[in-house]
Order: structure tokens, then C-alpha cells, then sequence
């Protein structure tokens, strides 16, 4: 067996290197897709925790010491958080409470302990907290002084030793060796022993303890600043604050997640286990009572994990679709092996060869290459690709190797037995294909792959519905293909020329093997269609969303109306045109002269503005027309469209006279509003006429090229006005980023291009698998029609009538297959987390594309050509002949 | 009515029936009928064919083409299932085979020798190789099968080649190659399409000798089908074949002469199948414009055959 293997292998080294690079290929890119998926996921997840704003994906778990009566002071004696050691303890058994998962990720944890602001004696509005800390005193450097130690006792009570950061005692006109008191009751004497600054400034440390940095400064409203400073004191200081002191004590313990250390697998499970501790920490009982978790962690786990399975989902369609190609090829390649061990096998077969025998010959020349060319991809995939290997990877390599093994042993094995009827079961097995797909479909309409697969992935089956509907299509389409192009070849057959005819009657009788490329072909068509729809569609729905959030390439607002403003933005730098909408703040809707609700009131010239908007695919309606002493026509949003029942509308503010309103209609959504909110818009002029301008805030949208934000921020801040002066400016790039950068918004985008290059490579093999195979067959059929008088001009016009119409069938199919399949999904993909929440609905082509891929079928059919006349040149006319039936 | 026989009366005359049709033949088709549908159009290729061959007898089939001579061996190489009737080799019956029995036909009872190379050798084995080819799948040892293999070689006159490939071998070494592959398992039976059928005259002479002398030498049971008038010309017996049905017989006989010499005497017959019916050779009918209908009359020893002219008495 071994030397018929052997020698089989030599005779056909060209087929099986073909299989074998294939194979190397698929278990490549079967085991590095994933791969680099996930490296991806887990950056976007790492990218999400540090990205977000500082503290806010810490786990902070507060309790309080209650204050209690100045006679009572020793009750909080035995209380185990009333040391620095039971805040250690409790730290330690907080975390133990927390779920595994989540416990892994913590990194540093930190205790604090705090009494409340107390106003100190003296000249000044200064406040003065006392605070432990576990961690401080190793982030610190004392520049005068020295650390706090134990209270010494004094007439009344105990005096507190503290250290206070340089910046805040300057602030509090405080030096080493002063005495401050506060005003509290009782009153404490506090002594400062030393002044420090952050050892380190630049750490990490800094921006979540600004308390121990410098004093935090408030403001009252009647504009007075007061100086709230903390001061540090020692295990033994703490100890006398809980037990000698009847003051309040807020005690706090914060855990704070490395981003290295959250994955995106984890992620669904994090947002879980921060409940389940959130839930968990306060049914314990600690000295009054449990603490309770705070942190908006869960919200950004929640939140990525949103964006994590659409990505994926998307991801996954496209990568089902490229696998199948990749399969489909790989079935090609086996077969054209198949097809070239045929005639030796028949010569075994006749020999004596059982069909065991036959099958295992196939078999072991196939696993020859399969096998090493498996691990060979794995490796490099492996030596290259970044990322955790993923089982899915070993599954789908399992599945070439059986497919590039499998089916050459399974038609060897066939080949000896002759039974009847093998259309009888490919006709089933087509339909069964249909009708999982068409089934699969109904699934995935009805279940969805995204929203309701949450936290238990993708569904393989439901992400493979798209790459079967495919193959569904190809075979239904290439089993009806023949009809139309045999009623055209009898059309054609009236015709003058037989090259027409001939082509045709060709084309519409191409057996089975013919069908497998064209399925690749339709197939890698419409994941390419599919991707480029799909990317075209959520470019164009984060651009409306874009332009809905922000009003025009920027918006500025100013926190205070004035017309000098609008004129300043109007005539900065870049600024093609500018509409202002006056917005006023807590308005109120009258119905009968009864206050109904608070809105916001927004005046805007719909007409002007929607003129500015055009072309950008922004819906903006219009104001109907009204004559003079009509009710003002006012546009609700939803929400405050529920409050207007009633008649006699009337919107008053607090300047000027009241509007009579009627309802023009509804409007979901308006830039600078949140959708949810209840506002109304009226025309821009009857807002001004009946408050006489310049009141309220004011939002200018703007469009232009080369905006200078700088420009237009200086435009709308009036720093003359303090803070009612402030401006801010929002840009369409800022705002678009937001909604396509970060590293999912990314790993799409070069998701769906890598996949399109690699299935376009795929659909590429593929043709070239019906050009090549068909062009030796080809030739014998035009060698005997030249004997009977075809030109060689004819000749080659031939090839190419021949294979136009059903690479043009295929491609067609694929590229309508793809358009409609995201519509044909629609409500099982959801793009909202990719455009702000604005669903997409719209798939429109992607023409650019649509022109690239009839480009790149002209390309294919001039290559027919081409290869035909190759091969003939190669074999020329009496070499065909004389080959004759061999 | 009381002469009517009873049941035990009747099995005993079943059991006791004559011997079968060809019982003792090495290869009986009775009756064989083979249809088959290509694109729609039924095709009768044989169409009540007979035919028995004695062990060790070398029989030719001639025919023109699409007479059925190629269906038929195909049948009997157990490539093609006959619609109905008996076909058996060897005494497997390959009407009835299970998968197993028609492997083990393949492997022990018949050897082919088929008219193109790439259906007989393998072209990326030598000589000595392809011939051990047939003994590796049987599960033959090492050792017996370089044995064999030479020997085989040397019997076909093709031992110097043994280690050469196809592709470097002339047609005529190919084919006797193809012979040493055929008998390699010792088979019972060789069937042989076409052998000659690429080769010169003088090469084909050679080819039919090789032939010849595994039939003799080997008893090997050989059936050929043939276009080749010399090869037609040199064995015991040609059976020709028309519309489906054996239709004629040669005979041939060596004699010697008054001088001495060796004389081969060939004497054509007509087939009587078993049903009585009888071909008349075309050249006859024709000579006598035979057509439609003929006079029969019984003789003591022969049977007369008259055109009918009934027609022209009318007349």
C-alpha cells in the first residue's frame, strides 16, 4: 500500500500541493481569526475600563460611624471598624465577599476614614475634616514637620495631632507647630505636625485622593469660596476620633479594577458579580449597619458587553460566510484530487482493489498533506497571530482536515460500488439545505442573534444562517439557471452566428462538479455585498445620528442668548452658515391658563435651518404656513406631547408675554436635546417677538469647512459674564468619533475588509477552478468545431459566451443576496450601539463596490479567454484530436 | 384422470431433471438481456444472448460495432449487472453478488486485459510493480509476489523490462505487461478487450502470442474481443455476434494433410439457440432473396430451407 501511496503522491504532487496550501490556509485563518478577534475584544475591554472616567470604574463601599451623644462617646469602643486595624480587617472582607471573578480583577484596594467638614476659629470660611487613611502616608513626602502621632491629652479632650498638604495649609494660612480649633461642638484642638506634598505627583495615585493633595474650594451660591481642607491623622488619632470624639465618621473602602486584568470572555460575568457583591454587602451586619456598593463599573462592562455582541455578531456572519467559501474551495480542491486519482483508481479497482482499499489510498493521499499542512497553519498561526487559542479554531480546522480527507476517500470509496440514482439524493440534500436555511432564517427573525443571545454568546448555528442562505441560493439559482439559457439557446439557434448558440447550449448543460465553484463564487459575493451593505448603512445612519446629535459640523452654545453671539459665530473662520436656536429652560405649558408641565422651549427657524442641513440626509420638517394672529404652530416632543391634551395651549416663560400655541406635530428628535426629553419647538421669530430676544441659551448650529473651534469656543464664551458667560463647542468629529472609534468600532471595520479581501481571494480560486478545469474540456469541444469551420476569432468569443452567463448569474445572485440579507435580518443584527441608539433601517448598496465587482468580472471573463488561448496554443488542434477519447 | 401423476411423482421428476443448460461449461450466459438508458433512450445491447466457453478454451468474439460484444464482457468481468438471465463465471453467478463476492471475483476468477494502457497499468509503477499490484490487494507476501511477478514477466517475453515504467515500454511490451497483470492472481478466466487493437500487425502477433501461451500454459480460460482478423483467425473458436445475439461459430481444426503438413480447416456454423432458433447468415438471405417468411422441410438428415414464393403464384 505504502510504495502505491508513495507513488500515487509523486504522479500527483500538483493536486496535492494545491489541497495542501488550502488546507494550511483555512487552519491559518481558522485558528488567527479567532485569535486576533479576541486579542481584539479583550483590547477593547482593557481599552473601555482605563478609558473611562477616572474613578468611576471603582467599587466603592461606604458605611458611616453614626454620630452619637458627647456622653456616650465610649459606646463606639467595641465597634471593629473603630480601629485602623478593623478597617484592614473589613477591607480584607469585603473583598472576600465579591465573586471570584471580580476579586481577581481588583488591584488596589484603599481605606479611608473621615470625619465630616468642621469650620475652624478664626478669619475666613475654612472647614477642616480629619481623616485616616491606609494608603496615604506611603504616596506622601513631608517638606516641614514631621508625621502625625497619638493625641496628648489637654484640658479639653484630647489635642489631635495632623499633617496637612502644603497646598491647603497655605490656603488655610496654617504652618507646622500651629494649633487650629474648630467651631464644632464639642470642639476639637488639632496641631499641625507637619505639612507634606505627593511624593510622586505624576502617580496614579493623585487624581482619585485630591483630598490629600491640596483643599477642595466650594462655592456658595452668594459667591462666598470656602476652603475645605483634610488633614491626616494616625492609627492611634483615628482610634481617639471614634471613641473620644462623638462626631460622625464616614468610613470608605475602594477597590479598584486593573484593566489588564478584564477580558472580554469575562466581561458579562463582571457586570453580574459587581450585582451579586453590591447585593451581598449590605445584608451584613457591622457595627450599625452594612456597607453599601457604589460604582457604575457594571454600567461599563454593560455597555461594552452591548457593543461586544454586535461586534461579534457581525464578525461571526462574516466570518461564517468566509469559512464556507474557504470550505467550499477546499471541497473544490478535493475533488479536482479526486478527479485526477480516478482513472488510477478504476485501474485498481479492476485489480482487485476493495473499496476499503480504495478509499484508504485516497484517504492516506489526502491526510499526506492534510495533516502536516493543518499543523503547519496552526503553528504559524500560532507563531504569528496574538490572542488565546480558541476551541471554535480546533473544531474548524477538525472540519477542513475531515472535508479535504474525507470526500476524496468518500468518491473513492463510491467509485467502486455503482448504484443508481445519486441525483435522487442530491436533489434531497439540496432541499434539506433550503429548508434549514429558510427555517434558520424564521429562527433568526424571530430570536434575534444579538439582543437576545446576551451573556450566552453567539448562536454557531443561527451565524451560520446567513452563509447557508447563501448556499441555498447558489443552488437553487444554478438549478434553475439552465432553463432560461436553454429557451435562449433555442432563440439563438434562429440566430446567424453559432458561436451564441454553441456558448449557450454549452453553458446550460454544465454538470454537477460545475456548481460547486459557482456556489463559492455567489457566496463570497454576497459576504463582500453583505459587509460593504452593512458598512455602507451604518456609515450613512452614524452620520444622520452625527448630524441629529450635533445640529451641523459643530454647535456651539452659549449659556446665555445674545445676538452679538450669533453674529461673532456667524463671522468666525470656516463658518459657511449658522442657524441659532433660542432655548429657554424650565417654560411652561399652559392649557386653559392652567400650568400643565415644564419644558423647554426651543425657537428655531425650521426653514433657514433645513435649507443649511441639505444634503446631509437630516429629516428636518417645516412650519406650516400661518396667518398673522394665529396660534403659533408648536412641535412636541413625545414626551411632552403626552402632557399637551387639552385646549387653549399657551407656552409662558419668565420674560416678556405669553404665545398661544397650537400642535403642529410631533418630532423625536432635535440636536442638543436628548430624546427622551420633553421640549417644544416654535418658530425661531415668535419665540423672540414675545420675549424680546436676547434671554435664555442658545444653541448656533453651524456648517462649514476647516472649522476653528478655537475660533468659534472664543465666538460663544463672554468671560465679562463670569460663568452665565460660558460657551461650548461641539464638532461632528468629536461627536462622529465617539459613535466609530475605539477599538470595536475598528475591529469591524477591518473585520469586515479582512474577510472581504480573503472570501474576494476565495471567489478568485473559484473561477479560476471552472476557467482551468473547463478550459481542457473546452478546447477538445473546439478543436472538433474548428474542424467543422469555426474561426479562431470565434473560437475565443466561445469561452467567453460560455462562461459570462453563469459567472454573471452567480455574481448577480450574490451581490442581491447580500443586500437584501441585512434587511432580510434586520431585526436579528443590531446596530444601535454603533449610532448613538438611532436604529439603522436604511441599507442602501454600496455602488463604488458594485462598480468594483462588475470590473472585476470583465477581469475574469477576459481571463477565459486568455486561458483558453494558453491551452490551446499549449496543445494545438491536432494534439487534441489525436488525444481522442483518453 | 387416474393416470395423472402424483405430488411425490412430480418432485421426483424435478430432482431427477436432465443436466442444466451449460452445467459443465466455465462460462454460461443464457438468455442474457442487458437494457440500459443513456439520456432518455433505451438501448437493448443483448438481447437473449447464449454463449458457453469449456475451461481452458480461447474463444474470440467479433462483431460490428455495437453488436453488444463489448456489454457482454463487460457483464462478465462483473463491471455490469445483465437486466435478466444467467451469467456465470467460473461458477460465481454475477446475477447474485454480494459486494464481497464480486470483490473476491474480481480478485480470484478474472484477469483483464483492456485495449488502452492507462486502463491496465498504472504509469507511475514499473512493470514488475503494476504486475505485483493485483497480488498486494489479495494480501500476497512479499516475497512470492517478486517471484511471481518475474516469472509472469518472463513468460510474456517482457522480463528485461520489469523495471521499467509505462510511459518508457512500446505498445506491444505494455500490453504484454498487461497480460502479466491479468494473470497475476491466477485467475480462471482472462478477458481480453481489444488487446491488439493499437498495434501493428507484427506487434499484435506478438501480444496474441503472449496471449496464447498464458491460455495454454497457465489454462487460463480466455475470451477475446476482436476486430483483428488475425487474432479472430488463430483461435479455437469465433463466436460472432449480431443485434445482440450469437448469430455464428468458426471452428478450426488442425489437420495434416497428404504431405504431412499442418493444416488449420475452419468451418463456420450457424447458432441454434435453445429455443431453435437459427441465424441465416445476411449473404444467404440476400442470394436468395429470402424475406418475410421461408419453407421449412424436415429431410432425414437435414432440414431444407426455401424462399418463399407463394407471393409469386399469386402473381
Amino acid at each position: 500500500m505504502s510504495l502505491l501511496l508513495r507513488r500515487t503522491a509523486r504522479a500527483q504532487w500538483a493536486s496535492l500541493l494545491v489541497l495542501g496550501l488550502l488546507v494550511l490556509v483555512s487552519a491559518f485563518l481558522a485558528d488567527a481569526g479567532p485569535r486576533t478577534l479576541v486579542a481584539g475584544y479583550d483590547r477593547a475591554a482593557r481599552e473601555t475600563v482605563a478609558g473611562a472616567p477616572f474613578g468611576s470604574t471603582d467599587l466603592v463601599a461606604t458605611a458611616q460611624l453614626s454620630p452619637v451623644a458627647t456622653t456616650d462617646e465610649r459606646m463606639r469602643a467595641g465597634f471593629s471598624s473603630a480601629s485602623a486595624e478593623g478597617l484592614a480587617a473589613q477591607s480584607a472582607r469585603w473583598l472576600g465577599m465579591f465573586p471570584p471573578t471580580l476579586r481577581r480583577t481588583i488591584v488596589t484596594t484603599d481605606r479611608n476614614a473621615a470625619t465630616p467638614f468642621m469650620g475652624l476659629t478664626g478669619a475666613g470660611s475654612r472647614q477642616l475634616s480629619l481623616a485616616f487613611s491606609g494608603t496615604a502616608p506611603g504616596h506622601i513626602r513631608y517638606v516641614s514637620g514631621r508625621p502625625p502621632r497619638a493625641p496628648e491629652p489637654a484640658a479639653h479632650g484630647p489635642r489631635f495631632e495632623a499633617a496637612l498638604p502644603v497646598r491647603a495649609a497655605r490656603r488655610l494660612g496654617v504652618k507646622t507647630g500651629d494649633v487650629v480649633t474648630t467651631t464644632s461642638q464639642p470642639a476639637l484642638e488639632v496641631r499641625v505636625t507637619g505639612l507634606f506634598t505627593p511624593a510622586d505627583p505624576g502617580s496614579g495615585y493623585w487624581p482619585a485622593h485630591h483630598r490629600y493633595e491640596d483643599a477642595e474650594l466650594k462655592k456658595t451660591p452668594g459667591g462666598q469660596v470656602i476652603i475645605l481642607a483634610t488633614a491626616l491623622v494616625d492609627p492611634s488619632g483615628y482610634r481617639a476620633l471614634c471613641v473620644r470624639t462623638p462626631f460622625r465618621i464616614d468610613l470608605t473602602w475602594t477597590y479598584s479594577p486593573a484593566a489588564s486584568r478584564v477580558t472580554a470572555r469575562d466581561a458579562p460575568t463582571l457586570a453580574e458579580d459587581v450585582q451579586r457583591a453590591a447585593e451581598a454587602l449590605p445584608t451584613v451586619r457591622v457595627d450599625a449597619a452594612g456597607p453599601t456598593l457604589d460604582t457604575r463599573f457594571d454600567d461599563i462592562l454593560d455597555d461594552f458587553v452591548h457593543r461586544l455582541r454586535t461586534t461579534q455578531t457581525l464578525l461571526s456572519l462574516s466570518l461564517a460566510g468566509l469559512f464556507a467559501a474557504a470550505l467550499g474551495v477546499l471541497g473544490l480542491a478535493a475533488r479536482l484530487l479526486s478527479a485526477r486519482i480516478a482513472a488510477d483508481l478504476a485501474v485498481q479497482a479492476a485489480r482487485g482493489a476493495s473499496r476499503t482499499q480504495l478509499a484508504g489510498l485516497a484517504a492516506g493521499l489526502a491526510a499526506l498533506v492534510t495533516l502536516p499542512a493543518a499543523a503547519l497553519g496552526l503553528l504559524a498561526s500560532a507563531l504569528s497571530a496574538d490572542g488565546p487559542a480558541q476551541p471554535v479554531s480546533l473544531a474548524a480546522v477538525a472540519v477542513s482536515a475531515v472535508i479535504a480527507i474525507g470526500l476524496p476517500a468518500v468518491v473513492a470509496g463510491r467509485r467502486a460500488r455503482r448504484r443508481a440514482r445519486p441525483s435522487h439524493r442530491r436533489l434531497v440534500a439540496e432541499a434539506l439545505l433550503v429548508v434549514l436555511a429558510v427555517a434558520g432564517t424564521y429562527l433568526l427573525r424571530r430570536r434575534g442573534l444579538t439582543t437576545d443571545t446576551w451573556g450566552s454568546g453567539v448562536d454557531p448555528f443561527l451565524s451560520a444562517v446567513p452563509a447557508l442562505l447563501g448556499v441555498a441560493a447558489g443552488l437553487i439559482v444554478l438549478r434553475i439557471l439552465p432553463v432560461p439559457l436553454r429557451l435562449a439557446g433555442r432563440f439563438l439557434a434562429r440566430g446567424r452566428s453559432a458561436v451564441p448558440f454553441v456558448g449557450v447550449a454549452r453553458a446550460s448543460r454544465q454538470d454537477a462538479t460545475a456548481v460547486l465553484p459557482l456556489v463559492v463564487l455567489l457566496l463570497a459575493v454576497a459576504v463582500i455585498g453583505f459587509g460593504s451593505t452593512v458598512e455602507t448603512s451604518l456609515a450613512r445612519t452614524q452620520r444622520i445620528a452625527t448630524y441629529e446629535a450635533v445640529g451641523g459640523d459643530a454647535r456651539a452654545d452659549a449659556l446665555t442668548m445674545d445676538a452679538r453671539v450669533v453674529d461673532r459665530v456667524r463671522r468666525s473662520p470656516g463658518v459657511r452658515a449658522a442657524v441659532p436656536a433660542q432655548t429657554i429652560d424650565g417654560a411652561r405649558l399652559l392649557s386653559n391658563g392652567d400650568i400643565a408641565d415644564e419644558l423647554t422651549a426651543v425657537g428655531v427657524d425650521l426653514g433657514a435651518y433645513r435649507r443649511m442641513m441639505a444634503g446631509t440626509g437630516l429629516r428636518i420638517p417645516d412650519w406650516p404656513r400661518t396667518r398673522p394672529g394665529d396660534p403659533v404652530p408648536a412641535l412636541f416632543s413625545p414626551a411632552a406631547r403626552r402632557k399637551a391634551t387639552g385646549g387653549g395651549l399657551a407656552l409662558s416663560t419668565d420674560y416678556g408675554r405669553r404665545i398661544p400655541l397650537r400642535i403642529a406635530g410631533t418630532i423625536t428628535r432635535f440636536p442638543g436635546r436628548s430624546p427622551g426629553g420633553e421640549f417644544v419647538l416654535v418658530p425661531a421669530d415668535a419665540l423672540a417677538r414675545a420675549t424680546g430676544g436676547n434671554v435664555g441659551s442658545v444653541s448656533i448650529f453651524v456648517r462649514g469647512e476647516h472649522l476653528d473651534v478655537a475660533a468659534l469656543r472664543r465666538a460663544v464664551s463672554r468671560p465679562e459674564l463670569g460663568e452665565a458667560g460660558a460657551g461650548s463647542v461641539t464638532t461632528y468629529r468629536m461627536t462622529h468619533d465617539s459613535f466609530t472609534q475605539g477599538e470595536l468600532g475598528h475591529l469591524v471595520g477591518r473585520g469586515f475588509g479582512l474577510t472581504g479581501v480573503l472570501v474576494a481571494g476565495y471567489g478568485t480560486l473559484a473561477v479560476l477552478v471552472i476557467l482551468f478545469a473547463g478550459a481542457a474540456e473546452r478546447g477538445r469541444a473546439v478543436s472538433y468545431l474548428r474542424t467543422l469551420g469555426l474561426s479562431r476569432r470565434q473560437a475565443r468569443s466561445l469561452a467567453f459566451v460560455e462562461i459570462a452567463p453563469t459567472l454573471l448569474t452567480a455574481s448577480v445572485a450574490g451581490w442581491v443576496l447580500g443586500l437584501v440579507l441585512p434587511r432580510l435580518l434586520g431585526p436579528a443584527i443590531d446596530l444601535r450601539p454603533y449610532t448613538g441608539g438611532s436604529p439603522v433601517t436604511h441599507y442602501v448598496p454600496d455602488l463604488p463596490q458594485a462598480a468594483g465587482l462588475a470590473g472585476g468580472l470583465l477581469v475574469f471573463a477576459g481571463l477565459a479567454v486568455f486561458i483558453d488561448a494558453v491551452t490551446a496554443a499549449r496543445r494545438g488542434l491536432g494534439g487534441v484530436l489525436r488525444i481522442g477519447e483518453t | 384422470m387416474t393416470d395423472a401423476p402424483d405430488l411425490t411423482e412430480l418432485e421426483r421428476r424435478a430432482a431427477g431433471r436432465g443436466p442444466e443448460y451449460g452445467e459443465k461449461a466455465h462460462i454460461v450466459c443464457d438468455n442474457l438481456v442487458r437494457i440500459y438508458q443513456t439520456e432518455g433512450v433505451e438501448v437493448i445491447a443483448l438481447q437473449g444472448l447464449d454463449l458457453l466457453v469449456e475451461e481452458g478454451e480461447m474463444v474470440a468474439l467479433v462483431g460490428a460495432s455495437g453488436s453488444g460484444k463489448s456489454t457482454l464482457l463487460n457483464i462478465l468481468a462483473g463491471l455490469d449487472v445483465p437486466t435478466a438471465g444467467v451469467a456465470r463465471v467460473a461458477g460465481a453467478d454475477l446475477l447474485d453478488m454480494s459486494g464481497r463476492d464480486r470483490l473476491r471475483f474480481r480478485r480470484e476468477l478474472v484477469g483483464f486485459v483492456w485495449q488502452q494502457t492507462a486502463r491496465n497499468l498504472l504509469p507511475y509503477l514499473t512493470a514488475a510493480e503494476n504486475v505485483e499490484m493485483p497480488m498486494r490487494f489479495a494480501g500476497v507476501g512479499r516475497r512470492e509476489r517478486r517471484e511471481r511477478a518475474a516469472a509472469l514477466l518472463d513468460l510474456m517475453s517482457v522480463g528485461d523490462r520489469a523495471a521499467a515504467r509505462p510511459a518508457e515500454m512500446s505498445g506491444g511490451e505494455q500490453q504484454r505487461t498487461a497480460i502479466a497483470v491479468a494473470v497475476a492472481n491466477r485467475p480462471k478466466v482472462v478477458l481480453a478487450d481489444e488487446p491488439t487493437g493499437e498495434l501493428d500487425t507484427a506487434t499484435g502477433a506478438q501480444v496474441f502470442g503472449a496471449l496464447r501461451r498464458a491460455n495454454r500454459e497457465l489454462g487460463v480460460t480466455t475470451v477475446i474481443v476482436t476486430h483483428d482478423p488475425e487474432v479472430a483467425g488463430s483461435v479455437d473458436r469465433t463466436v460472432g455476434i449480431r443485434d445482440g445475439r450469437t448469430s455464428s461459430e468458426i471452428l478450426r481444426r488442425t489437420t495434416r494433410d497428404a504431405s504431412g503438413r499442418e493444416e488449420v480447416i475452419a468451418e463456420e456454423y450457424a447458432v441454434l439457440d435453445r429455443a431453435g432458433r437459427l441465424q441465416l447468415p445476411r449473404e444467404f438471405t440476400s442470394a436468395l432473396e429470402m424475406k418475410d417468411r421461408v419453407r421449412l422441410a424436415l429431410e432425414t438428415d437435414h432440414i431444407g430451407v426455401w424462399p418463399d414464393r407463394s407471393n409469386d403464384d399469386h402473381r
